[in-house]
């Protein structure tokens, strides 16, 4: 899993690829931690070249979501395809996300 | 898959395949790599099957490893598929603690939970769920290939 996080004008994207799973998601908390307490008005995460994730990803995300709100901020989900999307629509995920 | 599905229906074929890991998270994306690929080529064009396959044996292997085989650094989990023109059986088996697989609530998916959707999608994501708690422990799930239209 590698995660790039690029930042303008107040926002902040996160481009993730590889495997977001149990192994993987110690990673990438520490960034999230980080977007978090930057209080961002809006935070875009790119999974289009996320080719697997867990529900432990799913969790990652979901934190990244509620903290981001209860800052006031937007995260939308982007890109989503084949097995994430299946995951994301399976925990009726994908409309909170806005992949639909 | 409907020609593929036919054939091994009409030739009674069954494909087989047994591997071992140690039980660390580390073997994990060896060991879904090694499940996707057997059902990559044999449910070639059911790209689903594969994903919800592949899903609910990641979240199973997580609880192998996490739960059942806490404060074990040793242990090793078995893996034997099984499949067939009708339907795809994958065995789990390990001697950690036993792990409950069964009779939880579903999640308030509402509420957004960031844990605890692991069986939830294991049993949303196969057909049949089945564990024996022992020595060993065996968890089966079993996922037919006919629960859905024909994705051609």
């Amino acid at each position: 899993m590698n995660c790039v996080r690029t930042d303008e004008n107040g926002e902040s994207r996160l481009e993730i690829d590889g495997a977001l799973d149990a192994l993987t998601v110690r990673d990438i908390r520490p960034v999230i931690d980080a977007v978090v307490a930057d209080r961002p008005r809006r935070v875009t995460v790119d999974i289009e070249k996320l080719n697997l994730i867990d529900s432990s990803g799913v969790g990652a995300i979901v934190s990244l979501f509620k903290r981001v709100k209860a800052n006031g901020g937007v995260v939308v989900v982007v890109g989503a395809k084949e097995q994430p999307l299946a995951v994301l629509k399976l925990l009726k995920l994908d409309a909170v996300f806005g992949l639909t | 898959m409907a020609e593929a599905a036919k054939t091994r229906a009409t030739k009674g074929c069954v494909t087989r395949m047994t591997f071992q890991v140690e039980a660390s998270l580390h073997q994990r994306p060896l060991a879904i790599e090694l499940l996707s690929t057997v059902i990559g080529h044999v449910y070639a064009t059911d790209r689903m099957f594969r994903h919800e396959m592949i899903t609910a044996f990641g979240e199973a292997f997580n609880n192998i490893v996490i739960h059942g085989y806490r404060d074990k650094p040793d242990g090793v989990l078995d893996v034997e598929a099984e499949l067939t023109a009708h339907e795809m059986t994958v065995r789990l088996i390990d001697n950690g603690r036993a792990v409950d697989f069964g009779g939880l609530e579903p999640p308030d998916l509402g509420s957004m939970p960031e844990r605890g959707m692991g069986v939830y999608m294991i049993h949303a994501l196969v057909d049949e769920v089945a564990y024996s708690g022992g020595t060993p422990n065996v968890l089966s799930l079993v996922k037919r290939t006919n629960t859905r239209p024909d994705p051609r």
